[in-house]
């Protein structure tokens, strides 16, 4: 009664300007008016999550061309099937979870996913650290930096956090391939941190 | 302190947790501004949209209607198990219903205007196989006819149980006028309790002359009415005042023949 009385009077009070915006803040409202074909409500939703979705397939895709394209494609699932989401967990959990597997579908597509130790993209040793920071920059670098099948399954394990057994599902491997991606992918990790003269923070810079 | 990379224990395995949770934060909090003709690609690609989303309810609606057949089927199958059943359950009364008919037929025979409907009257009745007298009676019994059976509640029973006990009682008043009649001869006064008890000794003689067929056997059905208080009662009552009625009657005819 007193949550009812409380959103009446919010509403009444706002002046008409007001009204429209806190209309479009509203994320169920404007999940609603999406699959109405709202097009502007669509347009508020993906500005709020695009640079962060983005942000999601450029772990998984170096080349930010190509994961933008994803994220595109993952945005037209999103919409396209927003109806399936019906306010279960965040929403933003939910975009997530389509961007990542838009993102696996692509490397899958393109074969990149190879998991095969002989497989190995050579380091950039130019990618230096000036600051001695494990800036945004740098860890997306020790990422890229990483092949393809031990990135995926340390994003999904690490980032995600995936288990093992749904890793094996989602990549169609077997629980023990993902386990020892992941051995992989962190062993490689440290190796490539102390190759660049970087070691996690706190046990200190150990400059060679 | 140095930091090995391969140094076995809990420090390594702490170190990689912060190193990830690192890596986490940083990429988590990342954001990359996309291009902006993404979004002209994705509303271009949503113009189909509403088309697709319609789509995904056409399953639904399948779905819902199949589900709606299923429940419409199972509704009339078993509305229709559910009539079959009626009869059995209805069964009780029925067979009471032609007991009361039979009963009356037990009399009737004699004049012999129902001997077609014995047949499946036979068929119907004997309790003993009610499993099977079911299955016959339904074979036999056309829906009109059970219809009938069942709509004609007790009126057949006021209009046949006269006419074949009308003979019977007929016979039983001349007979009690005549036990009257001697005992006033004796006694001079013939009390109404008296009159009353021949009237019933009368009334048990009918339905012991139903209950036994001519043939000697015991006519079952007879046996059975017996049994139904209900029925029974307002069977003997029936007959109790038909005897009263034809000795009222008889004993005022006489009576005024004599005055």
């Amino acid at each position: 009664m007193s949550h009812l009385s409380v959103y009446v009077n919010r509403n009444t009070v706002e002046t008409e300007p007001l009204k429209i915006i806190s209309l479009y803040s509203n994320e169920t409202q404007l999940i609603k008016k999406s699959i109405k074909g709202d097009r502007q409500a669509q347009k508020v939703l993906y500005d709020k999550y695009a640079a962060k979705m983005l942000g999601v397939c450029r772990q998984y895709i170096r080349d930010q061309h190509f994961a933008e394209d994803v994220m595109i494609n993952g945005f037209i699932k999103v919409f396209n099937h927003l109806v399936d989401f019906q306010g279960k967990g965040s929403f933003e959990g939910w975009i997530r979870t389509i961007m990542v597997r838009e993102s696996i579908s692509y490397l899958r597509k393109r074969q990149f996913v190879v998991y095969d130790d002989d497989v190995f993209e050579s380091l950039n040793p130019e990618h230096s650290v000036t600051e001695g920071l494990l800036d945004v920059e740098y860890v997306q670098q020790l990422i890229d930096d990483l092949p393809e099948g031990y990135k995926t399954v340390f994003l999904l394990y690490a980032i995600e956090g995936y288990g093992h057994q749904e890793i094996a599902k989602m990549l169609d491997i077997s629980e023990g391939t993902s386990k020892s991606q992941l051995f992989k992918a962190r062993k490689m990790l440290q190796e490539n941190l102390r190759l660049n003269g970087m070691a996690p923070q706190k046990t200190g810079a150990n400059k060679r | 302190m140095e930091w090995h990379p391969k140094r076995p224990g809990p420090t390594k395995d702490k170190d990689m947790d912060k190193l990830e949770k690192h890596i986490k934060d940083k990429l988590e909090e990342r954001q990359i501004a996309p291009s902006p003709e993404a979004w002209e690609k994705i509303a271009s690609q949503l113009s189909t949209a509403p088309q697709k989303r319609k789509r995904t309810w056409y399953p639904l609606a399948i779905a819902a209607s199949f589900l709606g057949i299923v429940l419409v089927a199972y509704l009339f199958f078993t509305a229709e198990s559910a009539k079959e059943m009626q009869p059995q359950v209805v069964e009780g009364n029925q067979r009471i219903e032609n007991v009361e008919e039979i009963q009356d037929e037990g009399t009737i025979v004699q004049e012999g205007p129902i001997k077609e409907q014995d047949g499946w009257v036979e068929n119907a009745l004997p309790p003993q196989h009610k499993g099977e007298s079911n299955d016959a009676v339904e074979d036999v019994l056309s829906s009109k006819e059970r219809e009938l059976a069942l709509q004609t509640p007790k009126t057949p029973i006021n209009n046949e149980l006269e006419q074949p006990t009308d003979q019977l009682i007929a016979l039983k008043v001349e007979e009690v006028v005549a036990q009257v009649e001697f005992l006033e001869h004796q006694k001079q006064e013939v009390s109404d309790a008296e009159v009353d008890s021949l009237l019933r000794r009368a009334q048990r003689q009918i339905l012991t002359d139903k209950l036994f067929t001519q043939s000697g056997s015991v006519d079952a059905m007879s046996l059975l009415a017996e049994v139904e208080d209900e029925l029974d009662e307002s069977f003997r009552d029936q007959i109790f005042d038909a005897l009263k009625d034809g000795y009222l009657k008889l004993r005022t005819a006489v009576a005024d023949r004599n005055n």
